[in-house]
């Protein structure tokens, strides 16, 4: 098999793949059962990373190699903990060198792995070539000695965390049957450069970078369901008004300028509609716009504020927040029927609903008075559980696997990142390197 | 002279009331939303043809006397406009409640006393800024502030304020006049500024 590959073109996706020694057969143990109630954390142990290329030269060489060795581990071990299915074993137990061992299953010595209780086993080597960073996992039942999976990676050596990432989507597929979402990326705003930007970092937080420059108020960043294309109300022109941004040729264009608001843009989940806010001479109204045809079309007509409207991932309703009812709730528009339903009643202060990509349920944030909470109910209207006990927690926004939620929290002011899983277990803090983090959003599978 | 004026605001009250009476069509919401009394909306078929709400803030302006005072020296520049409007205390900002939009009792003599000054400088392009407190989420007080500058708009073309010369811009909670996180700084973070633009 032969991998042409252009360090430029590295950047974005780039791999491949290559199963080592034959195709696991498609009957492969289901290690891990998503269904099953209570999950038991799959016990692994990650050695470090072997290099196995060119002896590094300069001082410069040996830090990058380390640096590299450093984070395809560190990478792979959050994101296999991130997964809730796995409990990493601490290396300090490990009896084996990692930069010592082959990675053959005939060179290693299982029963030194399960005698510090490690079920499975991740080697990995690596070798760097100018700015190509190529990349072997291999994954081991270390109680039926055999290995499981096999992969090889080619990317940039800028950004090894990638290729992990990849090997951990390759891994959690084959060991539960669903993707992962370690290579899907947030979206999100921060006003670290002074004015509110939209950024874009990894699910975890990694390699964060600011996507628009334009020193306004930039507002409320979505995805394209390709997740090739940002939507994003902005103020740059004057208007809030609605832009897409291409991410791959960095071109930008108006969508909606009209007059008064143009607001709260969310692709459909065909991609060639979106429904968005507008008020021009009328109160805050929801609207449909064709992107080919630029044809809108007007969905409420009331004098109360409707807002933020949520496709379902069927593309036949919309969930929304709107105060007719004196206080913002929830309420459902079927597209068809344009029939409405109310689909919260408790709260004083209903805001920012979004449908989990299953289907299953809409998570929002509720406030009584005060803090806001993360709530989700099931789509009917159906029950309802709170998810956040501290803090005040605004914009959920569902993983691509509906397993997880990220939601901003605001203490003192300042606000942060966090995701929490959909039973409201796990809360963890987001780290993008930039401050005052809010509104974000989980990309779709990217690819 | 000053009983024509305290006349006026009535006669006008009628003819939108008679007006309207023909151009706007009532619809029923088919919404089961229910818990917030009956969902009839009185729709403007013209956007510029007055809301039901709009009619009822007109009657309550009836009571009000409304007084046109003499019409003073326009100065030139939009920057001494702005600084002649502020000094003279002439175009007041005006506060709201939390999630609310409507015009409460006590800021109706400050617009009043705006719309003499716009009435005053006809000519004069006036931008009416929307904000909302930090509370909240954020698009929802887009919505908000859109609302509310909207709400003060309507009103003072109920007071006769001509309207061409007046815009709307909602900022939602993005230009906090107080920065602190509290009830003082929200109140006052809940307003709707007058800007000068030309």
């Amino acid at each position: 098999m032969q991998l042409i590959t252009s360090a430029k073109t590295l950047a974005i996706a780039t791999v491949l793949v290559c199963l080592f020694g034959g195709a696991i057969p498609s009957s492969a143990k289901v290690y891990i059962d998503l269904e099953a109630p209570t999950v038991a954390r799959l016990p692994i142990a990650i050695q470090d990373f072997k290099y196995t290329g060119a002896p590094p030269e300069s001082a410069e060489d040996i830090k990058l190699v380390e640096e590299i060795r450093a984070t395809l581990k560190k990478t792979l071990e959050e994101d296999l903990d991130f997964s809730g299915l796995f409990k990493v074993i601490d290396s300090e137990a490990f009896l084996e060198e990692g930069a010592e061992a082959g990675l053959g299953a005939k060179d290693t010595n299982f029963g030194e792995w399960r005698m510090i209780g490690a079920d499975t086993l991740i080697k990995g080597g690596f070798k760097i070539e100018e700015k190509k960073l190529t990349v072997e996992v291999r994954f081991f039942d270390t109680i039926k000695e055999k290995r499981i999976l096999g992969r090889r990676y080619i990317g940039n050596s800028r950004s090894p965390s990638r290729l992990s990432h990849y090997f951990a989507d390759q891994l959690y597929k084959e060991l539960t049957g669903k993707l992962g979402i370690f290579s899907t990326k947030l979206l999100f705003i921060s006003n670290n450069s002074g004015n509110k930007e939209v950024y874009v970092s990894d699910y975890n937080g990694d390699n964060t970078r600011q996507i628009t420059h334009n020193g306004s108020i930039n507002l409320s960043p979505q995805w394209a369901p390709d997740g090739k294309k940002v939507l994003y109300t902005s103020y740059k022109m004057g208007c809030p008004c609605l832009y897409m941004l291409d991410l791959r040729s960095g071109r930008d264009y108006t969508i909606s300028n009209k007059d008064g608001l143009n607001i709260g843009g969310r692709f459909s989940p065909s991609g060639d509609t979106i429904t968005l806010t507008m008020s021009g001479k009328r109160s805050p109204e929801i609207y449909l716009l064709e992107l080919d045809s630029k044809k809108y079309t007007r969905l409420t007509n009331n004098y109360s504020i409707d807002v933020s409207a949520s496709w379902s991932p069927d593309g036949q309703h919309l969930a929304y927040v709107s105060d007719i009812s004196g206080n913002p709730h929830i309420f459902m528009l079927n597209l068809e029927t344009n029939r409405r339903k109310r689909l919260t009643y408790s709260g004083n202060y209903n805001s920012s609903p979004a449908w989990s990509p299953d289907g299953k349920m809409i998570a929002f944030a509720r406030a009584n008075s005060g803090n806001f909470d993360i709530w989700a109910i099931n789509s009917d209207g159906i029950g309802g559980a709170k998810l956040t006990t501290r803090g005040n927690n605004k914009a959920p926004s569902w993983s691509p696997d509906s397993r997880f939620i990220v939601f901003s929290s605001t203490q003192k002011g300042a606000s942060s990142l966090y995701i929490i899983r959909a039973d409201g277990t796990g809360l963890r803090k987001i780290t993008t390197g930039v401050s005052n983090e809010t509104t974000p959003t989980w990309s779709p599978y990217l690819q | 002279m000053n009983r024509i004026l305290k006349l006026l605001p009535i006669l006008f009250i009628c003819v939108i009331l008679s007006s309207c009476a023909n151009t706007v069509k009532k619809e029923e919401i088919a919404a089961t939303a229910t818990g917030g009394g009956t969902p009839t909306v009185v729709v403007a078929e013209d956007p510029d043809v007055l809301l039901e709400e709009d009619i009822r803030a007109m009657r309550a302006m009836v009571e009000d006397e409304v007084s046109i005072s003499a019409i003073t020296q326009m100065p030139s520049s939009p920057t001494e406009l702005n600084k002649k409007a502020n000094e003279a205390g002439k175009l007041y900002m005006v506060h709201f409640d939390f999630d609310k939009y409507m015009i409460k009792d006590e800021y109706k003599g400050r617009l009043r006393e705006n719309a003499k000054w716009l009435k005053n400088n006809s000519t004069t392009k006036v931008v009416i800024e929307g904000h909302a407190d930090e509370r909240g989420e954020n698009e929802y007080n887009l919505a908000l502030g859109d609302k509310r500058a909207t709400s003060v708009k309507r009103y003072l073309k109920a007071l006769g304020v001509k309207t061409s010369n007046l815009s709307t811009i909602s900022y939602g909670e993005e230009k906090p006049l107080n920065e602190e996180h509290n009830d003082v700084a929200w109140a006052k973070n809940r307003r709707a500024e007058f800007h000068i633009s030309n």
